[in-house]
């Protein structure tokens, strides 16, 4: 895949991201591009006369240093496919795992119900747990991971031939 | 075969399907992570010979429905029926495992515990006086990490203070994700770190379980 190429398939899935209500992902990948690759690399220290001009026969010796580059176009693909893969399919598949791994005999069907722990008529007053940081109450359920395992089949399988067409060159 | 624009058409479809506007969020999927790794540990407490059973902070009974916190709160709090695991042992006093609760550290500062391990007397003690748990009394301690996309240098920054203010044994720092500089970090500062915690990931799961596991084994047998 050319750079432009992956250019464009990150626009595409940005934007596919953006229509989906998975703008935290975007906002992750976003972060983490800014933020660039740290590598180590080795440096030769050296010494500078008045003018600024290095003085060729004072090279230090080859030090240790860290060095920070923007990813390329097909890392940054690669990242944005990893991340969708994390928020959509790894997410589902921890949420089946939980649920599965909490079953018990006398609760084949477990439900896991979340709710925000804060102070006694909070909401009452106006104030909201989602303003404070304290998520959404949500429910999990293994009929409701069911419902939704072809679709996520659909998008591993989708994304896993993504990943080969980036990965082909 | 099909063209990248095709797949990824494809893919958002996909997305309309299992997305659910307001739910499939950050926070959930952090909630959830948590929630799995919860279940690790007592995965690893059974295999250690610990007997595991719910119980509810409201009434004790646990009536098949799990209740855990969206963030943290108070091991007292009863807002709602927030569910926690009892852990019995042989010879041992009983452990309590939970999900997103306040410690007070060192300083007697409180802090968060995303999953906390801690004895049975100390958390009813707590319970009944409505007071944090001692640091100095957490059995073991996670840190679940779950993110998109690569972790941060601040995440690492963070557990190593709160491992200075809750003690450095048997606290963990647990990712779905990676960073090399992050784990450099981590293990540079000798702190206990897994990444690529998930369910296809069966090789680094077990292996996290067997380090739960060793820290309950040498709870039963310093009793």
């Amino acid at each position: 895949m050319s750079p432009q190429e992956a250019r464009n398939a990150i626009t595409s899935l940005i934007g596919a991201l953006r229509r989906s209500s998975l703008e935290w992902v975007v906002r992750e990948v976003s972060i983490a591009i800014e933020r660039g690759i740290e590598e180590r690399g080795e440096v030769s220290f050296e010494l500078f006369d008045d003018v600024d001009q290095p003085i060729s026969n004072r090279r230090g010796r080859k030090t240790e240093v860290t060095i920070t580059r923007p990813l390329t176009d097909l890392e940054e693909l690669r990242l944005l496919l990893f991340s969708i893969r994390a928020a959509i399919v790894d997410a589902s598949d921890i949420q089946d795992r939980a649920l599965r791994d909490l079953q018990l005999t006398d609760a084949p069907n477990p439900v896991i119900v979340f709710r925000p722990d804060v102070p006694e008529g909070f909401e009452d007053k106006g104030y909201s747990v989602a303003d404070a940081g304290r998520g959404h109450p949500f429910e999990m359920t293994l009929e409701g991971i069911d419902a939704r395992r072809d679709s996520l089949e659909k998008i591993r399988h989708l994304l896993k031939n993504l990943e080969d067409l980036v990965n082909a060159d | 075969m099909p063209t990248s624009q095709e797949l990824i058409d494809a893919i958002e479809a996909g997305l309309g399907q299992v997305v659910r506007p307001g739910v499939s969020t950050s926070s959930e999927a952090c909630d959830t992570y948590e929630v799995f790794v919860f279940a690790l540990i007592l995965e690893a407490s059974r295999r250690a010979g610990g007997q595991v059973s719910f119980r509810n902070i409201v009434d004790r009974n646990f009536n098949g429905v799990f209740t855990f916190r969206t963030g943290p709160g108070n091991i007292y709090s009863r807002l709602h029926p927030y569910t926690y695991a009892r852990i019995d042992f042989a010879n041992s006093r009983p452990l309590e495992a939970h999900i997103g609760i306040y410690a007070a550290g060192v300083s007697g500062v409180r802090h968060e515990c995303d999953v906390a391990v801690l004895r049975f007397d100390e958390a009813e003690n707590c319970r009944r006086s409505q007071v944090h748990p001692r640091c100095s009394e957490i059995q073991l301690s996670v840190e679940c990490k779950f993110y998109a996309s690569e972790l941060g240098i601040d995440l690492g920054r963070s557990f190593l203070g709160l491992v200075k203010e809750i003690h450095q044994y048997h606290r963990f720092f647990v990712t779905n994700s990676s960073s090399a500089t992050l784990e450099r970090l981590l293990a540079h500062h000798k702190i206990r770190w897994q990444r690529e915690i998930i369910p296809r990931r069966s090789d680094l799961v077990n292996r996290l379980r067997a380090s739960f596991e060793e820290v309950f084994q040498n709870y039963t047998a310093l009793a």
